[in-house]
């Protein structure tokens, strides 16, 4: 069975942990380039597998491993130190890098300066197109809007569950107190609760509806809720 | 003194089937330098996982490259479970497998074929190419397409292959043993064929290890690796397995392991057959990737080991997709296999690399 390791490492430390894996003899595998859509950062990812660790620990319980190096957080900027001296067969990798991402990777054996692939568009693949965001973004208040109501849906049960605990307690100590209130107001005071949590639960589900919404539609939806909202008031006051 | 000169090859010329540009620096008429050019053709095909979505992405994936198309939906695909967590029947697996091998057959005798035609004997390229159709045909009988059978997807197969049909497929490629034999026969035992091959540039192991090559073209320099030998998937079940492996490093090593990986992956073909489970064939996932989730996998390619990652974003559009194919990692050896060698000898070592300039423009 593969499995995958991924080892976060700075990019000052890269160098070392290559030469540690290349020691260790494991074989180069690839290089690739990632942009993050949230900060416009860049990660690396260099993968390798020691063919014959892997073989020993097939033998051992079945199970063999790609390594991985991550580097996070990288500025376009940045020089980031070739490991082509270690392993020669990274060049395609980290020309690609620099032609498709542009990001400024120093010291390489073969380098193309840049004229590795004839694209149209400099660095296109580290352009994050506006459609990329708006899902981004879209995912992420899906995302939250799910959270906020498990949170909340445990915090209802969690309630319930308590005013479950003290109406039991309470019945049990005031059993007589209570059969002589009227109970057309006890009547009254559960209904007017029951309104006021059923009107926070539908405008709570509302909200979770409005943050998965594109937000150019969730502007329109809330001004046309808000101006509602409005005509009721005064026709209430009329 | 020699007089140094630097021709430039490619990315059109008559003995380059792909667009790949060479700077060939000379002296006389041996190659001192040859430094790669790639890009010409570039697709951007990492890129469309913005405007597809990972399920759509894989008929993109297939497309990556039309020899190894089978293998690239099999890796995206195992990329992808593997990310989501998903464990495919094991009939998935053993189809997913006895697919790939038959991609193996077919692209190692149009490999064979290119061999000949590139020294000239256009009877064996002729023999080899027909033998090939033999593939085609089941693929066309069992899926529907020569090249694209767009059977794999994210959580299993499209449809099955019925047990009779996969019978059918080893009576075929027993049918075919003995003219392969015979085709194998004169590419290694004839004389016009091993005058151009025997001695022709020659890459020693420690070379090989050095730049990481992979595939056929590493283990001719006796690179004792193959993915397959890691038992992933269908491989477990294998009685035996062990990768072919020559030690002279020279284009006739190429060949003799490209012929002998044809009669492997009949062998592999034939006992998977017999093994097969009938646990279903799984269906298209309904999952959606969680935001930062990856998978990984190497599988083994016709042409050598290929890499597939993929990464997710809480969305349906996948946040990465990489593919590093065979011959990107071989790049580095071609250079030092063109090293000295006589100019006449260079599109014969190119094409003992069995280079995918498709693959790699992915």
């Amino acid at each position: 069975m593969q499995k995958a390791i991924y080892t976060t490492v700075g990019i000052d430390e890269l160098l070392a942990h290559v030469q540690a894996l290349k020691g260790a003899g494991a074989r180069f595998v690839q290089m690739h380039a990632e942009r993050c859509v949230d900060d416009g950062s860049y990660r690396l990812v260099y993968t390798f597998i020691n063919v014959r660790a892997a073989q020993e620990q097939i033998a051992r319980d079945g199970n063999y491993a790609i390594e991985n190096l991550v580097v996070e957080g990288i500025d376009q900027y940045q020089e980031i130190p070739s490991i082509s001296s270690y392993y020669p067969a990274v060049f395609p990798f980290e020309n690609e890098a620099h032609d498709l991402f542009g990001l400024a990777v120093t010291d390489m054996q073969i380098d193309f300066k840049g004229f590795f692939y004839q694209v149209s568009t400099a660095e296109p693949m580290s352009v994050i197109t506006p459609e990329v965001k708006a899902a981004r973004e879209k995912a992420m208040k899906v995302r939250a809007a799910a959270e906020a109501k498990a949170r909340k849906a445990a915090a209802e049960k969690a309630a319930a569950a308590t005013a479950a605990a003290g109406e039991g307690a309470a019945g049990a100590g005031d059993a007589a107190g209570a059969s002589i209130q009227p109970a057309a107001a006890a009547g009254s005071d559960a209904q007017h609760d029951d309104a006021a949590a059923k009107a926070a639960l539908k405008a709570a589900e509302m909200e979770a509806k409005l943050a998965a919404m594109d937000p150019e539609k969730a502007a329109k939806v809330r001004a046309a809720l808000a101006a509602k909202a409005a005509r009721d008031k005064q026709k209430e006051e009329a | 003194m020699a007089h140094r000169s630097v021709i430039p090859f490619g990315p059109q010329h008559p003995v380059l089937p792909e667009p790949l540009h060479l700077d060939l620096v000379i002296e006389d008429d041996r190659v001192i330098e040859a430094i790669p050019q790639i890009g010409f053709v570039h697709r951007g095909l990492e890129k469309l996982t913005e405007k597809r979505d990972m399920h759509q992405f894989g008929y993109i994936a297939e497309r990556i490259c039309g020899i190894c198309a089978v293998g690239h939906s099999y890796g995206y695909a195992s990329a992808c479970e593997r990310m989501l967590g998903i464990e495919v029947p094991g009939r998935v697996q053993y189809i997913r497998t006895i697919l790939h091998e038959l991609s193996r057959i077919h692209s190692h005798l149009l490999w064979l074929g290119l061999l000949a035609d590139a020294f000239g004997f256009e009877a064996l390229f002729y023999r080899s190419w027909t033998l090939r159709e033999q593939i085609l045909k089941i693929f066309e009988s069992t899926c529907g397409g020569r090249v694209i059978l767009s059977i794999n997807e994210i959580g299993g197969l499209k449809h099955d292959i019925e047990d009779s049909e996969l019978a059918g497929i080893v009576q075929t490629l027993d049918a075919m043993r003995p003219d392969y034999e015979a085709l194998v026969h004169t590419f290694l035992d004839d004389d016009s064929c091993g005058e151009r091959l025997h001695g022709v540039g020659v890459i020693s192991k420690k070379d090989a290890l050095d730049l990481s090559m992979v595939g056929p073209f590493g283990r001719a320099s006796g690179v004792d690796y193959d993915v397959r030998m890691f038992g992933d998937g269908a491989y477990a079940d294998l009685a035996a397995f062990e990768p072919i492996v020559a030690t002279d490093g020279d284009c006739y090593a190429r060949c003799q392991v490209r012929c002998a990986e044809v009669t492997q992956a009949m062998d592999i073909i034939k006992e998977l057959v017999g093994k097969i489970p009938h646990d279903g064939i799984g269906g298209r996932t309904k999952l959606t990737p969680a935001d930062g989730a990856r998978g990984e996998v190497v599988i083994e390619q016709p042409r050598g080991e290929a890499y597939y990652y993929v990464r997710g974003n809480g969305t349906k559009n996948l946040d990465r997709f990489r593919v590093r194919t065979p011959t990107s990692q071989n790049l580095a050896g071609l250079t030092h296999a063109l090293q000295g060698v006589l100019l006449a000898n260079v599109p014969m070592i190119i094409l003992t690399i069995d280079p995918c300039i498709s693959c790699t423009e992915r």
